[in-house]
């Protein structure tokens, strides 16, 4: 608050007489016809400045579907190699609960009588 | 009608022509002579409100490439641009060459502008920019070379030749955001907000930036003021 007490009206007058904008209707007008014609000729300059012969431009609007392509591809190929890995280790353990255990080669032995088995088992 | 509603009819924007009121976008110095027109905030907030509207057909015909609506955008506000301009730049030239860089940027970022926002306070902080950004490429130039060919083409007759150069002088001493902050405030009416926001600074600071650069002022062009007998 204590910037506000210096005002000075004699200065600001001045100041406004001297930074007076113009008053000219016509000043306006061609002032708005140079802006617009600069932004026409900006935008003129962009469309040049773009490379029209780029080889991959046409191929720009397919990013995304490529994309999207190759994750689906992705997911579908993953998902492949995961069935194919359950179904493999399925048949292993089919094949290992379902076979006999004598198609491992296990020894076949003579039934012992109870007495030979305690005999085993004493050590005599 | 206002300029904008009438822009926005002639575009065939709005249709609404039962607007009376002021004939201007601008606003009134404070203290001083309107500059484009009354107020739209003195109008009364109806006329304000279909201004507002039509402002804002005007920008939403623009960001879809409607360069008639952006010129007359440019019509409605190149004043108000004119004059924030100039209250950061010293010569005449510098503050059109700013003006047209800022429309030209405004128009490049449209499509990132919010229409729901003021038009005008966006625009006149893009001006603002371009014009300091200009400031600190011209800062190379000589003061003394600026009062020489200081090219206001719209002198006003009752200005001596010594009071201008002695105003050119003194505003050429002053840092190109306290000039901003002066001009802006005790020539364009603005309030410390609006400056504040308009050049990127704190409300305070704008508040002590007008101070050093009225008693800079005041001291530059003590010796042309009738001294108290």
């Amino acid at each position: 608050m204590r910037y506000d007490d210096d005002r000075d009206p004699s200065l600001t007058l001045q100041l406004r007489s001297h930074l007076r904008p113009p008053a000219d209707p016509a000043y306006w007008d061609a002032l708005e016809g140079r802006i617009m014609a600069r932004i026409a000729a900006d935008g003129t300059a962009t469309a040049a400045d773009a490379d029209p012969g780029a080889w991959w431009e046409p191929f720009v609007e397919w990013r995304r579907a490529g994309i999207a392509a190759a994750l689906a591809a992705l997911l579908f190929g993953g998902a492949g190699v995961w069935y194919a890995d359950s179904v493999e280790s399925q048949l292993a353990y089919d094949v290992v609960v379902e076979t006999p255990p004598a198609a491992y080669g296990a020894p076949e032995r003579p039934a012992a009588s109870r007495g030979d088995l305690l005999g085993d088992l004493l050590g005599y | 009608m206002t300029p904008a509603s009438a822009a926005a009819r002639r575009l065939g924007l709005v249709s609404a022509p039962d607007v009376r009121g002021g004939d201007g976008p601008t606003r009134t110095p404070a203290g001083g002579t309107p500059v484009g027109g009354t107020p739209a905030i003195l109008r009364g907030g109806r006329a304000a409100s279909t201004d507002r509207e039509a402002e804002k057909a005007l920008v939403l015909a623009a960001q879809h490439g409607d360069t008639g609506a952006f010129s007359a955008l440019v019509r409605l506000h190149q004043q108000r641009a004119y004059a924030v301009a100039r209250a950061v730049l010293l010569t005449h030239e510098d503050a059109e060459d700013a003006v047209q860089e800022g429309f030209l940027h405004a128009y490049r970022a449209l499509d990132r502008f919010r229409p729901d926002q003021p038009f005008g306070a966006w625009l006149h902080r893009i001006v603002s920019n371009a014009a300091l950004d200009l400031a600190r490429r011209r800062k190379v130039r000589d003061a003394d070379e600026l009062a020489e060919t200081h090219a206001s083409p719209f002198r006003d007759p009752g200005e001596s030749d010594e009071l201008r150069r002695a105003l050119d002088a003194a505003l050429a001493t002053l840092p190109s955001r306290q000039r901003a902050v002066l001009v802006l405030h005790d020539v364009e009416g603005y309030k410390h907000a609006e400056i504040g926001q308009m050049l990127g600074i704190p409300e305070g600071t704008a508040r002590s930036d007008l101070h050093h650069a009225r008693a800079a002022m005041r001291t530059a062009l003590a010796s042309l003021r009738p001294t108290a007998s």
